[in-house]
């Protein structure tokens, strides 16, 4: 984690609790268009209502990312997890932020290893 | 993004780094298009699921424009206008928002952006494009 500046790493960690900490009834539940999820540029997480966060991403439209279909579904439907115990929480980024989205994703995988990040 | 060379008409495709143009030049084989046509379907596809109408079907050109967007139907131009005010994002950066989206839906910027065709992606464009052309005809 040392090889990133440390304003990145400060807002990786606020961001990532911000994650953490989101009450999973506020996370946005699976559906088909996921229109609960915001069509912009954000990080996002899968979260297990017991076991916590499965899986950080990020994209350019956090909305048509999932949409799109997402590996980590395919995982959570082997690993026979209830789709009403799997939702997403998620955290915008401004057009400044987001030029280190990258580098925001990878401290806050270093630092909390979700099962499914493999990326 | 970089700014196309002044002294010579840009072509859309001029605004993007070289490995950007290459990968779209393979999506529009991919997808029988010319390029052109991909992004503009790639920025339809972005917009739309921000709910924002970008007029894929219209093909008018507007009349004062400057940079990128001066190719872009005036439909699209104010989707990007929309979106580009309503998060906080320069217009010419959703482009690239919207083309890095089509290219890697999980990169952020043209410079983490992985290249290679994604069958997926594919899929996606031709079921929004068959959408559009069902509304149309």
């Amino acid at each position: 984690m040392d090889d990133y500046p440390d304003f990145v790493v400060e807002e990786a960690l606020r961001l990532l609790d911000l994650l953490n900490t989101a009450p999973f009834s506020d996370c946005a539940p699976l559906t088909r268009k996921f229109n609960e999820l915001p069509p912009r540029p954000g990080i996002y997480a899968f979260k297990h209502r017991g076991l916590g966060i499965l899986y950080i991403g990020k994209s350019n439209s956090i909305r048509a990312r999932l949409r799109g279909g997402h590996k980590a579904l395919g995982w959570a439907f082997i690993d026979r997890m209830d789709p009403d115990d799997v939702r997403i929480a998620h955290t915008p980024l401004s057009f400044e932020w987001n030029r280190v989205s990258y580098q925001l994703e990878q401290v806050m995988i270093r630092r909390i290893q979700p099962p499914y990040s493999d990326r | 993004m970089q700014t196309a060379n002044s002294t010579t008409k840009a072509t859309l495709l001029s605004y993007f780094p070289e490995r950007i143009q290459i990968a779209l030049s393979h999506y529009a084989a991919e997808l029988n298009l010319p390029p052109e046509t991909l992004v503009q379907l790639g920025i339809g596809y972005f917009l739309e699921a921000a709910d924002i109408d970008a007029g894929v079907n219209d093909q008018t050109l507007p009349e004062l424009q400057q940079g990128i967007l001066a190719h872009f139907p005036r439909a699209m131009q104010k989707g990007i206008e929309q979106y580009a005010a309503e998060y906080e994002f320069p217009p010419e950066a959703v482009v690239e928002l919207a083309v890095t989206f089509l290219l890697d839906p999980d990169a952020s910027s043209f410079e983490d952006c992985q290249v290679g065709v994604q069958r997926e992606q594919v899929h996606l464009l031709q079921q929004y494009r068959q959408d559009h052309q069902a509304e149309a005809a």
